[in-house]
C-alpha cells in the first residue's frame, strides 16, 4: 500500500464531515469497497513488471478479501502469509483504524484468486503494539483465523530477529501478490511474483529516494530495471529470501512513493528488527 | 469596473435593454493584484571526473542567467560559475531553490551539461558521475526527481530547460569533437555510440520541458567556426528569442525554427507544454486586455459551483497572472468554508423516470455540469450536499463541500449516485437533469476569424434569439468549439473567452445564473462555432 499516493489523491476541495457515524475500516478496505461498487481502483497497482507465479510455489501466500459467501466474488484489498496453522502475518495498515475482524476474510490456497482456495473467517486482529502508521514503521499485524488453514496452505518460516545476514544489501528476495499491474486497473486474477534486491538503508535514505524516512524497522528492495516494484493490493504480502537453503519470510510489503518510480524503492517491514512477530507466532500470549 | 474590449462592446450593442446595464462591481476578494515571483536555478557543468569535458556550459549558464535577469526575474541562483558541481552540491542547490519557492511562483530550472538516458529515464550527470552505476538515480540525478522536488513547492508553473543532449559522455576521448557542427561534413548525430535524452511529457499540471534536441537525438554544442567563448547553438537562440519578450510557448516554437536552420535541419529542439497557455516571461509585462476582460467575467460568476470551475480554469489558463493569487485564495476559502448551508429537502412528488446518464445534457440544482474534460461532462456541487448510503436512508457518509468535483455514476429522478475523488460514493439529492430531447431551440454562431477578436456580425443570431433565450422555465447551455488559431493553448483560450462572453450576454437577458451551463471547448462543436441551446426545465 502506497500511503503517500492515497494522500495525494484527496482533493483539497473535498470535505467530508459529520453525519451519522460511518463504519470505520482501513483505507485498503475502503478502496476495495469502492472498486467492488464502481469498478474504479483509486490507488495505484501492485506487483509491477512481475511474472506469473506457478501454482503451488507460494503455498503460504494468502489474500485478504471483503467478506462474502464461497460463491461471491473475492474483492482483494491486501495480501498476507500463513505463518502458523491459524495465524496470518500481514501489514498493520491493512487492518488498522479499528477494523473489526468481521470486516474481512482470508483466502488460503489460491494462485488463481477467482477459482482456487477457500475463505477463512478472522477471529482476532492483533496490531504491532507500537504501530502508528506505515511511514513510522512497525507495519505488521497478526490475524488469528477461526480454524486451521494448513489443509489448504503451508506455513512459511519467519526469519529470526537479529539475523541480519538474511536481509543484507544485495541479497536476492521475492515479493508476491495479486495487486494490479497497470495504473487504475483492479487486482489481477493470477498471483504474480517479482525478484528484487535488498538495498541498504543508507541507499534508501538518499535525498532522491526517501531522504531519511527509512527507519530501522524498514527495509527497501528494488531492481536496477526501473518499473519493477510492488504496489497497492500487494500490501501485507510476504517478501521472502533463501536462508540456509529454505525460503524464509524476511519482510512484509508496506509502503512507498507511488509505484515503480525511479529511485522510489518499495519499502517493507523488516522482520529481523521486529521480534514481536516471531514471539507472537511462537506464543500467542506474548502478542 | 469596466474593462470591455472591442468584441465585447460589439456584443453589447446587439440587444439594447438588458445590455445597457452596467456590470456589477467586482467583489472585494477579486481586487487583490499580486505579481508572482519569477525564480530560476541555472546550472552549467563543463568539468567531469569520468566523462568527456565540455566547452560551452559555462558560457551557456552565464548567458541564460543574464537573459533571465534582463527579463526581471526576482532571483537567479547559480549552481557554480566555474563549471564544476558534484552530485551532492547539485542536490543541495536544488533543495535551496525549492526552499526559496513559494506557491504561485514561476520556477525555471536551466541545465547545460551531460545528460544520460537509461531505460527511458533522463538523468543529469554531476561532475563526479560514474559510467555505469548499479542504481543510476543514486549516482546521477533523474530529471523526474528535479521535477518532483519543485512540484512540492507548489510553483504555479515549472519550466525545465535541458541543453544536455550531447553525445554519450562516457565514450570517446577527452578532446572528442563529435558534437561540433561543421556544415561541410556533418551528418545526423543520433547514430550508434551516442544517446540523446528520452522523450518526457512531464507530470500532470502546469509544466514546460524543453530539450535541445528531439528524443534520442543529440545536440551540437557549437559550430566549427564559433569561437571557444560562445554559448551553445540552442542556448544562444533561446536567449535571443526570450529577450524579444514573446510568451514562452511562442519563443520555444521560434527556437525550433532557428536551431533547425542553423544546423541544416540536423538538430531539432523539442518542447512540451502541459496545461500552460499563457506564460509571459517578462516580470514587468502588463496583463493583456483580454485577460482582464476574462477576469471580470470570472469573478462575477454564480452559483458557487460554477465559480469554482471558472476560477480553476482561469488559474489553469493564466497561472502567473496578477489575478492568479486572488483566484487561488478564493478557491482555498471556498474549500475551507464550513458546510453551514441547510440541505435541500426531498421533492414531494414522485421522481420522473431516470434518464440514462450518457444522455444527460445538463445538470441543474445541487449538482451542475461545468465543463468538458476529455469529452465528458464533469460536475460540481453547487452547495454542500449530504452523501448517503442509499437514496432514501442508510448511513450518512458526511457532507461534500460546495464546489467539489464529482463523477456522476447514476441518476434517478432528483437523486444521483456520485463518486468523490477520495473514493467515497453514495447518493445525493436535489439533482435536476435535463435530456437532450428537451432542447427547444438551438442557436448556432459561426465566427469569421479564429482569434478572440470576433466581428460584430458574428453575434447576430444570438441577438435574434434573445426573446426565446429568456423565456421562463428554460435553461441555457453554451457550448463553444476551439478557435482555429494554430497555437493549441491560444485556440482553447479563444473558445473559453467566447463562452464567457456569451454567458455574460445570456445572464443580462435575465436567465437565472443557476440555469446557465457553460461547456467551453466542447469537442462536439466545430472550431470557430458556438451552440447555444434552450432547454425546457420540468421541475
Amino acid at each position: 500500500m502506497k500511503t503517500w499516493m492515497r494522500l495525494a489523491l484527496v482533493p483539497t476541495a473535498l470535505i467530508l464531515v459529520g453525519g451519522d457515524k460511518p463504519e470505520i475500516v482501513s483505507q485498503p478496505i475502503a478502496n476495495a469497497r469502492t472498486f467492488a461498487a464502481t469498478g474504479k481502483w483509486l490507488v495505484d497497482p501492485k506487483v509491477l513488471e512481475g511474472d506469473f507465479a506457478r501454482a503451488g510455489d507460494n503455498p503460504w501466500q494468502v489474500a485478504l478479501v471483503l467478506p462474502g459467501g464461497e460463491s461471491s466474488s473475492r474483492v482483494l484489498f491486501c495480501g498476507g502469509s500463513l505463518v502458523s496453522p491459524r495465524m496470518v502475518l500481514t501489514a498493520a495498515h491493512c487492518v488498522d483504524r479499528g477494523t473489526s475482524a468481521s470486516a474481512l476474510e482470508v483466502v488460503v490456497g489460491a494462485t488463481d484468486l477467482a477459482r482456487d482456495g477457500k475463505r477463512f473467517k478472522v477471529a482476532l486482529i492483533r496490531l504491532h503494539p507500537t504501530y502508528i502508521s506505515p511511514n513510522q514503521g512497525d507495519d505488521v499485524a497478526i490475524l488469528e483465523l477461526d480454524s486451521d488453514a494448513t489443509p489448504l496452505g503451508k506455513v512459511v518460516p519467519l526469519i529470526a530477529a537479529g539475523d541480519t545476514l538474511a536481509d543484507a544489501p544485495g541479497s536476492s528476495v521475492r515479493a508476491t501478490g495479486w495487486g494490479a499491474t497497470s495504473l487504475g486497473s483492479g487486482p489481477v486474477r493470477d498471483l504474480r511474483t517479482i525478484d528484487l534486491s535488498i538495498l541498504s538503508n543508507k541507499q534508501c535514505n538518499d535525498p532522491v529516494a526517501y531522504d531519511g524516512a527509512i527507519g530501522t524497522s524498514m527495509v527497501c528492495a528494488g531492481d536496477k530495471r526501473f518499473g519493477r516494484d510492488t504496489c497497492q493490493g500487494d500490501s501485507g504480502g510476504p517478501l521472502t529470501g533463501i536462508v540456509r537453503g529454505a525460503r524464509t519470510q524476511i519482510g512484509v510489503v508496506s509502503w512507498g512513493e507511488k509505484c515503480g518510480l525511479p529511485d522510489k524503492f518499495g519499502v517493507y517491514a523488516r522482520l529481523t528488527a521486529l521480534p514481536w512477530a516471531q514471539r507472537c507466532v511462537a506464543d500467542r500470549a506474548t502478542c | 469596473m469596466q474593462r470591455w474590449n472591442f468584441p465585447a462592446a460589439c456584443l453589447l450593442t446587439l440587444v439594447a435593454t438588458p445590455l445597457c446595464a452596467q456590470l456589477p462591481p467586482p467583489p472585494d476578494w477579486s481586487l487583490e493584484v499580486k505579481r508572482p515571483a519569477r525564480r530560476a536555478l541555472v546550472i552549467g557543468i563543463a568539468s567531469y571526473d569520468n566523462a568527456r569535458q565540455l566547452i560551452t556550459p559555462r558560457m551557456d549558464a552565464e548567458q541564460f542567467a543574464q537573459t533571465l535577469t534582463a527579463l526581471n526575474f526576482n532571483t537567479v541562483d547559480r549552481a557554480s560559475i566555474d563549471g564544476r558541481s558534484e552530485r551532492s552540491i547539485l542536490l543541495a542547490k536544488i533543495a535551496a531553490f525549492k526552499a526559496k519557492l513559494e506557491p504561485g511562483d514561476l520556477a525555471v530550472v536551466y541545465y547545460s551539461g551531460h545528460g544520460v538516458q537509461v531505460n527511458g529515464i533522463n538523468y543529469l550527470v554531476g561532475s563526479d558521475g560514474t559510467a555505469k552505476p548499479e542504481y543510476p538515480g543514486l549516482d546521477w540525478i533523474s530529471v523526474d526527481y528535479v521535477i518532483g522536488e519543485i512540484a512540492k513547492a507548489k510553483a504555479a508553473v515549472t519550466v525545465l530547460v535541458l541543453d544536455a543532449c550531447r553525445a554519450d559522455p562516457f565514450t570517446g576521448t577527452a578532446d572528442d569533437d563529435r558534437d561540433i557542427f561543421d556544415a561541410t561534413t556533418a551528418g545526423p548525430l543520433a547514430t550508434a555510440g551516442v544517446q540523446g535524452l528520452a522523450p518526457a511529457g512531464g507530470p500532470l499540471g502546469p509544466f514546460v520541458i524543453a530539450f535541445a534536441a528531439q528524443p534520442r537525438m543529440v545536440a551540437y554544442s557549437r559550430t566549427s567556426t564559433d569561437p571557444l567563448t560562445t554559448s551553445s547553438i540552442y542556448t544562444r537562440h533561446l536567449a535571443s528569442r526570450l529577450v524579444r519578450n514573446a510568451p514562452l510557448g511562442r519563443a520555444l516554437a521560434g527556437v525550433d525554427t532557428d536551431v533547425a536552420g542553423a544546423t541544416d535541419g540536423r538538430q531539432k529542439p523539442m518542447s512540451s507544454l502541459s496545461q500552460v497557455w499563457d506564460l509571459p516571461m517578462d516580470g514587468l509585462k502588463p496583463e493583456s486586455v483580454t485577460t482582464e476582460e476574462e477576469w471580470a467575467f470570472v469573478v462575477s460568476t454564480i452559483p458557487i459551483g460554477q465559480l469554482v470551475a471558472q476560477l480553476t480554469d482561469f488559474v489553469s489558463f493564466h497561472p502567473i497572472s496578477v489575478h492568479a493569487a486572488a483566484a487561488r485564495a478564493k478557491l482555498a476559502q471556498i474549500a475551507a468554508e464550513p458546510p453551514s448551508v441547510p440541505q435541500p429537502q426531498p421533492q414531494p412528488q414522485l421522481p420522473p423516470p431516470p434518464p440514462p446518464v450518457e444522455n444527460t445534457a445538463i445538470l441543474l440544482g445541487a449538482l451542475q455540469s461545468t465543463r468538458m474534460v476529455d469529452g465528458k461532462v464533469t460536475a460540481v456541487t453547487n452547495s454542500p450536499v449530504s452523501v448517503r448510503e442509499r437514496r432514501k436512508g442508510g448511513a450518512n457518509f458526511g457532507i461534500v463541500s460546495a464546489g467539489s468535483r464529482v463523477q456522476l455514476l447514476e441518476s434517478k429522478g432528483h437523486f444521483a449516485r456520485i463518486l468523490a475523488p477520495d473514493g467515497r460514493f453514495g447518493w445525493i439529492e436535489g439533482v435536476n437533469t435535463v435530456n437532450r430531447e428537451q432542447i427547444k431551440l438551438d442557436v448556432r454562431l459561426g465566427f469569421s476569424s479564429g482569434d478572440e477578436f470576433a466581428d460584430a456580425n458574428d453575434w447576430t443570431p444570438l441577438g435574434d434569439a434573445a426573446r426565446k433565450l429568456s423565456a421562463p422555465s428554460t435553461a441555457v447551455t453554451i457550448r463553444t468549439g476551439r478557435g482555429s488559431v494554430s497555437d493549441v493553448g491560444q485556440s482553447r483560450l479563444v473558445g473559453r473567452v467566447r463562452a464567457l462572453r456569451i454567458r455574460e450576454y445570456v445572464l443580462r437577458l435575465g436567465v437565472p445564473p443557476e440555469r446557465v451551463v457553460v461547456l467551453e471547448n466542447d469537442p462536439g462543436v466545430d472550431a470557430d462555432e458556438a451552440r447555444i441551446s434552450v432547454l425546457k426545465v420540468t421541475s
